[in-house]
């Protein structure tokens, strides 16, 4: 039952459930038209027929999945000495700070870090991930890859969207640029990062797996007034630049 | 002459160029764009907009402000529009409401003749006796007190919600709101400011009042204020919505159409103006009988003469002015009677004594005289006033269709009460005015008993720099009041003025005279809240807008105390009444679906919801119990797979791990050896079972617990709560959404996953009990070996992303094997019969281990775990046993027992049924019920009182005294010796 | 809504958190009966100032709140491990 349902637009060699790891929203993205391409063992959508369209929409308001992407987490009492020791720069809780490799190191508490990337480039990720052991352990793994779903939110009227469903004020002059927002958005606990795509306002989504298809919808239907757009991972890299 | 159309005047809202047409009770009527519903009807001539709630008396429009429910209207669906500030939209369906028959001949007018058989709290006295008459008599009276029609069928509006912060949010876009708002912003550029106006467009009073002779202030104030606040960056304006609650720490609902904005503020500005009061005299609801301010606005806002000739009843300068715009639009002014002792001095009165109109000191109109169909007016009656209340039996009748009155006004200072702000009553100027001001909140403007237009704009300014303050903003110096409020005297102390005939309302939207409220007082509700509520005096629509003064007055003066004794009732949001569909707005509420969720819907399963989790109940088949029994002798017979991801996962790790488990659970898991999974059990300090689970020891220093689907929240937090003091080194993580499970059960579960894994199954290698990590189908997962369902099984535990993935592979290896999904109601069945509790199906919100049998479960020699003093002191007490239970009936259809009927002992109830169901394996019902202790040996029967059964899928009632008796049987129904576990080596 | 000021986040929304009750400490093992029915039982209800456990649901964040429940205004609060060093452990 599973290879029925492909539609001519898929190339076969990326359809999403080739893949043993799987979005929750990938026949969401399916249904939309997505194109897929490999990355982390899972198939991503990386557009939906229309880059330039897309990157366009993306400067103006835009969802897109990025589950896929790499993640980790760290959390325990003794979080800070260990991973300071493995070389990582620590920023306040609450805030975001780019390390070398290009992953971003979120300070979610005194003794929580989540670890993201924004490609599937993730030297730290892997390297913690290889050093890391139970025996003398001062702080412990969070399977934040399988446990959590990222979603990014960009584009100008990004902030006026989230305004519709979370009451952390989120507009750009109020929340910066890595700024960290752990709250309540349509009702469910997210980690709202603010992480703009070059000069585009951004926002990464970072909450409950099993939710995603929950939150996609509401974003969707949040995003309509707006007239935002569903986009592949490619046009948030072409806004990157 | 009838009310009609004015020429083009500047400042006026309509659009000439855009006509519009509505139909108003069946009539096209003709409006421009900007009219509302009101206006537009009296340009046309239609002064009767509704009929009255009680007495079903014509009404036509009292403020032109929707102050008052006289014009509710029903617009197509949509029930209780205010006509005087919807605006006409062409093709509109205007219908009257509350009228049998049409508008102009409703035919329960006559209940205005029998009013005095409808006396105050008539509803309380005359339907209840006999007992039982008020289900006869409410569907009657609700049909003649109505108000709209609610169509049920309405298709579903799309409302939303949205978040918005401000520095500074000001309330009111009149004179002092729009200066307010300019001063904030000019303190700092960065101060945000959010201006919310209730009507269209700004300006408040500016639109319609009159501040000099000539008539010219009010227009000139209002462009220059207008552009300048449209000229400022940092103020954001919302027009045509309603600030419409302060809630604590400056938390503002704002309506705006079908967007609610949940305003959050750093301080607010209170400029939301005031309402004007009526004149209390005989048949002063009649249409035509009007404030002051309503004359205005119908014909500064939207060209409309309100009326022929007019008769002015007047205690301050607004009547004047009124009386100026009136003549200006061409309504003869019969006379105008000050209710003052002299007539006054001041510019205005003079230029109305200029036009020839003849003003009476110390008058007032007692009487409105009306026409041959007791809807319009023929002439005022007006006489001397001898005292408060009192007139001279003499009476001037002046012909008029007119009535205007201006005798006072009341602050709108909704939000200031909702913030826990008083205005008590100033028996100088009759006035209820603001007194001390929660912080952070300001008030200007006619809100504030500031009337004169220069220093409203002076005050506005200075209530705008001390928001600024409060948000935390310095940069200007604090702009100084430099004129005075001028005279007082806008409200008259006593307009009211009762006549033997009655028909003099205070309160228009519940029809109450001044008699109904003397009436409650000498009945004996004296209090202001017993009056109230008795008398329903503030509690229509209008909510006390136009009759609260009044009513407190009367209150007053009845009980022979003062007004500030007699204060006034609590005013809580909302503001204006707000629809249901603002209120549940783009309603969220989160759904979570497993992994394999699809394939469940693609194999056809019937999905049911589990807290925010949805889960599968069964799969396909419209018999639910044929198709629960097969999947069961499935998993019995053969190999069943159930998706299990919904369990709670914990992860308890770090040097104290072990401790902490022995603190939160009632087990002992310190000795547990690594790669063994033991049943956790959890109570709450007073010794309740919470929750249950298993829990796995995969490194000296690491526990994975698992915990019930709606349970692993509250375990997750308790855990934290507790490690917030112990201070333990251990990190708690909730990982429920990070694995996905499923459960493989039945003979030849081994033989399917062996296919999958290289990991040794055999039951040397990984006996009942174990835990091992292992791949399968190239998935890293933990493999549980439990018997949840009493059958050789594996709980496989992958990561959440790869579910969907482990669950084809598990279907594709299992095919030969004849592998088939189970739901949730099969497990619940197969546990059933092993004899395993669900917790809070099985326990509840007092049960503990002694009465739920689980002693063994419970750490006898460790000093301390939570709950376990107070199990401890319950020992010697337990006052009821869970037992399992059986019946010898096999007629499945009518003598079932339910989920909580009662178990009864010589009329005593001892107990309830917990679970109960009929077993296909064993073929009989069993089930668990808390019985008494003495009822609880294997063997002894009870008795269990069943209230319904089922028969063809149909419920049908049983008498209640239907009993079943059930014996006692010893625990588990199913395979007691476990063998189940090795098929291989016992044979069921 | 009221907002309450979170040691780890900041102003928030009230409805981020959970109150976990007042501030109490574990009685000794050795306490009598009615000592320990007190601990579980009774609340104190205190009109005045009382100090709370607070519960910031999207972090997971307990934290101790000074708050006077006559007037509902919040006057301080702490991170759970800065409180305890203040005023002792909960054991």
């Amino acid at each position: 039952m599973s290879a029925a349902g492909c539609s001519p637009r898929e190339e076969p060699m990326t359809r999403p459930e080739k893949f043993q790891r799987r979005s929750h929203l990938y026949r969401v993205c399916r249904e939309a038209g997505a194109h897929w391409r490999a990355m982390n063992d899972f198939g991503v959508p990386a557009h939906y027929g229309d880059v330039d369209g897309e990157t366009a929409a993306a400067a103006h308001l835009a969802i897109a999945d990025l589950t896929a992407l790499p993640r980790a987490g760290y959390k325990g009492w003794g979080m800070a000495d260990w991973i300071q020791g493995q070389g990582v720069s620590l920023p306040e809780p609450n805030r975001a700070l780019r390390q070398e490799d290009g992953t971003l190191a979120c300070r979610l508490s005194s003794g929580e870090l989540l670890l993201l990337a924004d490609d599937d480039q993730a030297s730290l990720i892997d390297r913690l991930s290889e050093t890391w052991s139970m025996d003398d352990a001062v702080c412990f793994p969070v399977p934040r890859a399988d446990a959590s779903a990222r979603l990014a939110v960009t584009g100008d009227e990004s902030a006026a969207m989230m305004a519709k469903m979370c009451g952390v004020d989120l507009r750009g002059h109020r929340f910066a640029d890595h700024a960290i927002a752990q709250t309540s958005v349509a009702r469910m606990n997210v980690i709202v990062l603010r992480n703009d795509r070059g000069a585009s306002p951004a926002y990464d989504l970072i909450f409950d797996s099993a939710s995603a298809v929950y939150l996609w919808g509401c974003l969707v239907d949040a995003m309509a007034e707006f007239s935002g757009r569903i986009v592949g991972i490619d046009a948030l890299d072409a806004l990157r630049g | 002459m009838i009310p009609g159309r004015l020429p083009t005047l500047p400042g006026q809202l309509i659009d000439r160029s855009r006509p519009l047409s509505f139909t108003f009770d069946g009539h096209r009527r003709e409006g421009y764009a900007g009219d509302t519903v009101t206006s537009a009807l009296l340009a046309a001539g239609v002064r009767v907009l509704s009929r009255s709630f009680k007495y079903h008396r014509p009404r036509g429009t009292l403020s032109a402000a929707g102050h008052d429910a006289n014009s509710f209207v029903q617009i197509g669906d949509e029930p209780n529009v205010v006509a005087d500030t919807r605006l006409v939209e062409d093709g509109m369906v205007v219908e009257a409401q509350n009228v049998f028959g049409s508008l102009d001949n409703d035919r329960a007018r006559l209940l205005d003749h029998f009013g005095r058989f409808l006396p105050v709290g008539f509803y309380y006295k005359t339907f209840y006796r006999p007992k039982g008459a008020w289900k006869v008599w409410e569907p009657v009276v609700r049909r003649l007190a109505g108000l709209g029609t609610v169509n049920p069928s309405t298709p579903h509006g799309y409302y939303d919600k949205q978040y918005l912060w401000a520095d500074v949010v000001v309330v009111g876009g009149g004179p002092a709101g729009m200066a307010a708002a300019l001063e904030a912003a000019a303190v700092d550029r960065a101060v945000e400011v959010l201006l919310v106006e209730e009507n269209p467009q700004l300006g408040g009073s500016l639109t319609y009042a009159r501040f000099d002779t000539e008539g010219e202030r009010a227009a000139r104030e209002r462009k220059t204020l207008v552009a300048a606040v449209e000229g400022c960056d940092n103020i954001r304006v919302l027009a045509g919505a309603v600030a419409n609650g302060w809630f604590t720490d400056h938390f503002i609902p704002v309506i705006q159409g079908n967007r609610m904005f949940k305003v959050r503020a750093g301080s607010v500005v209170v400029a939301s103006g005031s309402w004007e009061q009526p004149l209390v005299f005989r048949n002063n609801d009649l249409p035509g009988v009007m404030y002051g301010s309503a004359a205005q606005r119908l014909i500064n806002r939207y060209g409309v003469r309100p009326g022929g000739r007019a008769v002015i009843a007047t205690a301050n300068a607004d009547g004047y002015a009124a009386a100026l715009d009136l003549i200006g639009a061409g309504v003869d002014i019969a006379a105008v009677a000050e209710l003052g002792p002299n007539v006054p001095r001041h510019d205005l009165a003079a230029a109305v004594s200029d036009h020839g109109v003849p003003i009476m000191p110390r008058s007032t109109v007692v009487e409105a005289e009306p026409g041959p169909w007791k809807d319009t007016i023929e002439a005022a009656r007006i006489a001397e006033i001898t005292g408060p209340g009192t007139t001279a039996a003499r009476h001037d009748v002046h012909d008029c269709d007119t009535i205007v009155t201006s005798v006072g006004w009341q602050p709108a200072a909704n939000l200031v009460w909702h913030a826990g702000g008083r205005t008590p009553y100033n028996e100088t100027t009759s006035m209820l005015e603001i007194g001390k001001l929660p912080e952070g909140m300001h008030a200007a403007g006619s809100v504030a008993g500031c009337f004169r237009i220069d220093t409203v704009i002076e005050e506005g300014r200075r209530a705008g720099w001390l928001a600024a303050r409060d948000a935390g903003f310095n940069g200007t110096a604090m702009p100084a009041v430099r004129n005075d409020r001028g005279e007082t005297g806008q409200n008259h102390p006593w307009p009211m003025f009762e006549h033997p005939k009655g028909r003099d309302f205070v309160d228009f939207d519940e029809d109450l005279q001044i008699h109904d409220l003397k009436d409650a007082v000498s009945e004996g509700y004296t209090h202001i809240e017993l009056m109230k509520r008795f008398s329903t005096c503030g509690m229509g629509p209008s909510q006390g807008r136009h009759s609260w003064l009044n009513a407190i007055r009367l209150n007053a003066r009845e009980n022979g105390i003062s007004v500030n004794e007699a204060g006034m009732t609590t005013q809580r949001p909302p503001y204006t009444a707000e629809k249901l569909g603002v209120l549940a707005g783009r309603s969220f509420e989160p759904e979570r679906l497993t992994a394999m969720h699809w394939r469940h819907v693609e194999a056809g399963a019937r999905m049911m919801q589990a807290g925010a989790w949805y889960r599968p109940e069964h799969y396909g088949g419209d018999d639910r119990d044929a198709v629960i029994e097969a999947e069961s002798r499935h998993v019995r017979e053969k190999v069943g797979l159930i998706d299990v991801s919904t369990l709670g996962g914990l992860e308890i790790r770090g040097p104290d791990a072990a401790d902490m488990m022995e603190r939160m659970y009632t087990w002992a898991y310190r000795k547990q050896l690594v790669g063994r999974a033991r049943y956790t059990l959890m109570t709450d300090m007073t010794g309740v079972i919470t929750d249950d689970g298993v829990a796995c020891r995969l490194h000296e220093n690491h526990y994975y617990v698992t915990a019930t689907t709606s349970g692993v929240d509250g375990v997750y937090q308790e855990m934290l709560f507790w490690n917030a003091q112990w201070r333990l080194r251990v990190d708690i993580t909730n990982v429920t959404g990070a694995w996905c499970g499923v459960n493989i059960a039945g003979p030849r579960s081994r033989a399917v996953l062996t296919r999958l894994t290289d990991e040794k199954l055999d039951a040397e290698s990984f006996p009942y009990m174990a835990v091992r990590q292992a791949n399968v189908a190239g998935i890293p997962c933990r493999l549980l070996r439990v018997g949840f369902v009493g059958e050789l099984g594996y709980e496989l535990h992958c990561p959440a992303h790869s579910g969907e993935a482990l669950w084809d592979a598990l279907m594709e290896a299992g095919r030969d094997h004849n592998i088939r999904p189970f739901g949730v109601e099969c497990q619940r069945l197969l546990r059933l019969e092993k004899g395993h509790i669900i917790v809070s199906q099985d326990t509840d919100g007092l049960t503990n281990p002694l009465e739920a049998d689980m002693d063994w479960a419970l750490a006898k020699k460790r000093p301390f775990f939570i709950g376990k003093r107070s199990i401890d002191i319950q020992r010697d007490n337990v006052e009821r046993k869970l037992v399992g239970f059986e019946i010898e009936s096999r007629d499945r259809d009518g003598s079932i027992p339910r989920e909580c009927h009662l178990v009864i002992r010589d009329g005593d109830i001892t107990g309830r049924v917990t679970s109960c169901s009929y077993s296909p394996t064993l073929d009989k019902v069993i089930g668990l019920a808390y019985v008494a202790p003495d009822q609880a040996e294997p063997g002894s029967t009870f008795q269990v009182r069943i209230k319904s059964g089922r028969v063809d899928g149909r419920r049908v009632r049983i008498t209640p005294d239907t009993y079943v008796a059930c014996r006692v049987v010893p625990l588990p129904f199913y395979d007691p010796e476990n063998a189940r576990q090795e098929p291989g080596n016992a044979g069921p | 809504m009221k907002i309450m000021p979170c040691p780890l986040n900041g102003p928030r929304n009230i409805s981020e958190f959970a109150c976990g009750g007042e501030v109490e400490h574990l009685p000794p093992p050795d306490c009598d009966h009615a000592a320990w029915i007190d601990y579980v039982y009774l609340e104190n209800n205190t009109a005045g100032v009382v100090r709370e456990w607070w519960y910031h649901t999207p972090t997971a964040y307990w934290f101790v709140a000074e708050r006077d429940t006559r007037t509902d205004e919040i006057l301080r609060t702490w991170p759970a491990g800065e409180f305890l060093a203040e005023f002792g452990e909960g054991r």
